[in-house]
């Protein structure tokens, strides 16, 4: 194997699939990045892999000779990271696992490990893939991504429920706190999908997925294929391979309430700026504010009491119908949730202070942010 | 090879003052004084036979037949079949207990109480400025007798574990003295099982490995007795040093929450386990609200059917808290950790790694609710 390419390139696509590579991998081989060159397409491809996720991706080289080998993921992203941007040379040398990387400032050798040993990524069965838009992909991560757990007891909520028919794609994700709904129309006229889809996938396939497509062509969309275990997601030049979760996904519908008591209008800049500030003393304790509804005054006021440190208190209007309420949360559920969603004005709606309030922007798209509130015990 | 510490170590710091006070048979003592009629008599405090209850204390008339706290009363009244059976009078316990304290608080105020019956008391520096911790000791002891008509086993030494060791020495109504001179050749000679900290099980381990007193105990090093025993070896290692900084803590509270519930007949099926879980489960719940706490670890105990037990625990990083979450890590622990098709006689889930829970509490939603419901159906 012998190639050469831009430092910038083959960093950037190196520290990208060594984001798979697992930490404390299983076996010595998986703490590498497989590497290939080939002459007739003249690119170099690499794999990151940790058994359950899979991230793949190919760019353009001067291939002198075609190989495989893998190398050191940390070891060598530390070195290449720190090298200037010109072009750097990888050589494999003919009688060991061993690459020299050399560049205009110096040389190092590398040792590897042979590509015999590196495990076959997951193979989905052949089937129809599904096309989504990118646009769609993106805002169904955007609005529900954070909301996934992080609890790895409760595997089934560490990922992202989709569902798919003929016209749209729902993302769901929750922690058990609260629930983030998107659900996207493919406004191309397309079916965003040809066949029913179910699954969950796995949060930190999805982050991967997400930051992948911060670079990707808008234009084109991106398909994927699945089976009762796996999930492709093929990007042109990036593919990501996930394992699917297990187990069933909690029936989320039923927790929207379908009719609310209360309901109030406030801009979304002006409430999240005033839980900015109200959070600097909510997280010298607990994170709680309370919110108090005043459809007299057409107002929301939030304050906020951190035992022996202080309270603080911040008022903005609002347009409110219901009767007035208390009602407390976690500030900062609160702030994640007004990042996900991107309208000028949003709804609260709510009916008592221990049952979930929802958020949802002013005509903007189809996201619903279910919050549980705290309950305060005097 | 040891290192040279030991008693050089000993000597290089204050040398402290501590006395452990242990009540002898202290609940049938309590109940054998109210009550003429029962002394001199075998008796025993706890559940009968007929609701396959278990001995929580014993006489010394009765420990002469070989009954011992925590045997299942059935096999008690084998032993001696006009054993007495009483049911525990708690508050009657308790109301003696305080009792003696105030007599320990004449002294000290760096009082531990380990249980209603045992407690630590620094007087390296005491009230009356008796200087002498044995002249406290044999005091404390006679004010026990004159006034509550009850006898005590005290320990003196340098530290807790010794002070442990030596209120065993001699009891009833004994008071031993290990000196520092005499702690290490004290400890060496002492037979595994007497050390506090090592329980049966840990015991006949020790055994298989060659160690039967502190003197084979102490030709281990410390890596070894952690590679071997876990985080405990580093406290052996110490205590068969005679070193054991642990201070008597006077706001000791309580470690850990916790039910158990042993079942008239034995269960078979997992989802019977899983129903009595449930309501385990919920009376663990509310000792948690009751004490205002919440924990990070649970674990779960099962008794078999021929008295083998085995604890499995799981730590999470948020809190413990609500009934869901117990129910839950309870449910996945037996499932991933029971035994098929042995009768499990007794079940226990206890919260440890217990911090104050808020006086507000984050609601969730009811995700696994129909799971519950199912369940208690049952």
């Amino acid at each position: 194997m012998k190639f050469s390419c831009p430092q910038a390139e083959f960093n950037t696509h190196f520290s990208l699939v060594s984001r798979a590579v697992p930490s404390r991998p299983s076996k010595p081989v998986l703490g590498n990045v497989l590497v290939t060159a080939r002459t007739d397409t003249q690119q170099v491809y690499l794999i990151g892999f940790d058994e359950t996720l899979g991230i793949q991706t190919a760019f353009a080289a001067q291939v002198e000779e075609s190989g495989s080998l893998t190398l050191p993921a940390k070891l060598l992203g530390d070195i290449v990271s720190r090298l200037p941007n010109e072009d750097i040379n990888i050589a494999e040398d003919d009688d060991e696992p061993v690459v020299t990387l050399s560049c205009s400032s110096g040389r190092y050798q590398v040792r590897g490990l042979s590509a015999e040993d590196y495990p076959q990524l997951p193979q989905v069965e052949a089937s129809e893939p599904i096309k989504v838009a990118a646009e769609a992909l993106i805002e169904g991560l955007r609005g529900a991504l954070f909301a996934t757990s992080s609890d790895e007891t409760k595997q089934v909520l560490t990922g992202v429920h989709l569902t798919a028919d003929s016209e749209s794609l729902e993302f769901a994700a929750t922690d058990g706190h609260r629930l983030a709904v998107v659900k996207t129309v493919d406004e191309s006229g397309a079916p965003a999908s040809s066949v029913d889809m179910n699954v969950t996938i796995p949060g930190k396939a999805l982050r991967e997925l997400e930051r992948i497509l911060q670079i990707y062509p808008s234009n084109e969309p991106v398909s994927f294929q699945l089976d009762q275990t796996q999930v492709v997601f093929d990007l042109g030049q990036q593919r990501i391979t996930t394992r699917l979760l297990e187990g069933q996904y909690p029936n989320y519908r039923q927790l929207i309430p379908k009719q609310f008591e209360r309901q109030l209008t406030v801009d979304r800049k002006q409430l999240t700026a005033s839980l900015e500030r109200i959070a600097v003393m909510a997280d010298q304790r607990n994170n709680i504010v309370k919110l108090s509804i005043d459809s007299s005054a057409q107002s929301l006021a939030i304050s906020v009491e951190a035992q022996e440190v202080g309270s603080g208190l911040e008022n903005l209007p609002a347009q409110v119908t219901g009767e007035n309420l208390e009602i407390a949360f976690n500030v900062r559920y609160l702030l994640e949730g007004l990042k996900a969603l991107p309208t000028a004005e949003i709804q609260i709606q709510c009916n008592t202070a221990t049952s979930p309030s929802v958020l949802t922007p002013l005509g903007g798209p189809n996201i619903t942010y279910l919050v549980m509130p705290v309950q305060i015990r005097s | 090879m040891v290192s040279p510490v030991g008693s050089s170590e000993i000597h290089r710091k204050i040398i402290r003052k501590i006395i452990h006070v242990d009540m002898d048979a202290f609940y049938t003592s309590v109940e054998q004084r109210d009550n003429p009629e029962l002394r001199g008599k075998p008796i025993v405090v706890g559940g009968t036979p007929e609701k396959r209850g278990a001995v929580a204390a014993a006489s010394y008339e009765a420990r002469q037949y070989g009954i011992h706290s925590a045997m299942p009363a059935r096999t008690a009244v084998q032993r001696c079949p006009h054993l007495i059976f009483l049911p525990p009078r708690f508050e009657a316990y308790r109301a003696v207990s305080e009792q003696i304290r105030e007599v320990f608080f004449d002294y000290t105020d760096l009082v531990e109480p380990l249980s209603l019956d045992e407690a630590y008391l620094d007087v390296t520096v005491d009230k009356k400025g008796t200087g002498s911790a044995m002249l406290i000791a044999e005091q404390i002891k006679q004010r026990i007798k004159t006034h509550l008509q009850l006898t005590a086993s005290a320990g003196v030494s340098i530290n807790k574990f010794l002070a442990k060791i030596a209120s065993d020495l001699d009891k009833p109504d004994g008071l031993s003295l290990i000196a520092p001179d005499q702690a290490e050749a004290f400890i060496e000679k002492l037979p595994i099982e007497s050390f506090h900290g090592v329980g049966p099980a840990t015991a006949a381990k020790m055994k298989a490995l060659g160690i039967t007193t502190g003197a084979d105990l102490k030709r281990w090093e410390r890596q070894e007795l952690v590679a071997t025993f876990g985080k405990v070896g580093d406290y052996y290692y110490k205590v068969v040093r005679a070193q054991d900084d642990r201070p008597v803590n006077p706001n000791r509270i309580r470690k850990s929450i916790g039910a158990e519930k042993s079942f008239f007949e034995d269960l078979r099926q997992q989802e019977e386990m899983e129903a009595a879980l449930l309501k385990i489960a919920e009376e663990v719940y509310q000792r948690l609200v009751k004490n205002k706490r919440s924990g990070h670890t649970l674990t779960l105990k099962i008794k078999y059917d021929n008295y083998s037990v085995i604890t499995r625990s799981r730590t999470l990083e948020s809190p413990i808290q609500s009934f869901a979450d117990i129910f839950l890590l309870a449910q996945s622990l037996l499932a991933a950790h029971i035994t098929p098709n042995r009768p499990v006689r007794l079940l226990g889930i206890t919260l440890s790694n217990l911090t104050d829970a808020q006086g507000h509490q984050q609601l969730s939603f009811d995700l696994f609710s129909k799971r519950i419901d199912s369940l208690a159906g049952d």
